[in-house]
């Protein structure tokens, strides 16, 4: 009986959803997207430097394109999961902890854009480094969390 | 917003609420961001609010988005159905 009233009032009232989270799935944060897309970008930069210079093959340019659309694409990637970790699961809270939080995650975004820019080894060795950082920021930052 | 409130409980919502009495601390309401977002009220500024989900440890709240205008409380929660 009162399920069937329920279900009149909602034919009556319309119901709208509120969610609880802003993001879904919330929760659920890993720097290992930004990493693999990081390390993606270095070997693409590692596979352009091995393109010959003299007399490429059409198979040679094709493979060189589809490089340099592989190192664009991830590091589009490599940015929007960094920026969704500095946005998303960091909070003020986390500053006190690391003061260099919001360098860190800027310089590794920038390097990001960088990366796509230009070709060049060091850069993404840099890239590299700078979300191995970010990721162990997050490991810590989830260990204090689950201590508390 | 757990433990309060699971994914799928049907909630009643007062629009009117506010019109006439004050958000107090530890309300449960209503917000109109990019979409309706259920909150408890942490905080009471003059014409601000400070939210926070109950499920500390995972909510985006105004930890992340800061404080919420009263403009943006769309109603209190008045039950569980």
């Amino acid at each position: 009986m009162k399920s069937f009233i329920l279900s009149c009032l909602l034919k009556v009232f319309p119901t709208k959803i509120a969610y609880a989270h802003c993001d879904v799935p919330c929760g659920i944060y890993d720097p290992k997207p930004a990493q693999i897309a990081a390390a993606t970008v270095y070997k693409m930069v590692q596979l352009i430097g091995e393109f010959p210079a003299q007399n490429p093959t059409v198979n040679d340019r094709n493979k060189l394109i589809r490089c340099v659309l592989t190192k664009e694409e991830y590091a589009g990637k490599c940015k929007e999961e960094i920026l969704i970790l500095w946005t998303d699961y960091f909070k003020p809270e986390h500053l006190q902890m690391f003061p260099n939080l919001h360098d860190t995650f800027w310089k590794a975004a920038k390097l990001c854009s960088k990366n796509k820019q230009e070709v060049s080894i060091e850069l993404a060795q840099e890239l590299v480094k700078a979300v191995d950082e970010i990721a162990e920021i997050f490991q810590k930052a989830k260990a204090a969390a689950s201590k508390k | 917003m757990l433990p309060a409130f699971k994914s799928g409980d049907l909630v009643l919502v007062n629009r009117l609420s506010y019109l006439f009495g004050k958000p107090k601390v530890g309300d449960v309401i209503i917000l109109k961001k990019k979409k309706f977002i259920i909150k408890r009220i942490a905080k009471i500024s003059k014409d601000k609010v400070f939210v926070m989900g109950d499920n500390r440890k995972e909510s985006t709240d105004s930890r992340s988005f800061g404080w919420i205008a009263r403009k943006e409380i769309v109603g209190k929660i008045m039950a569980k159905i």
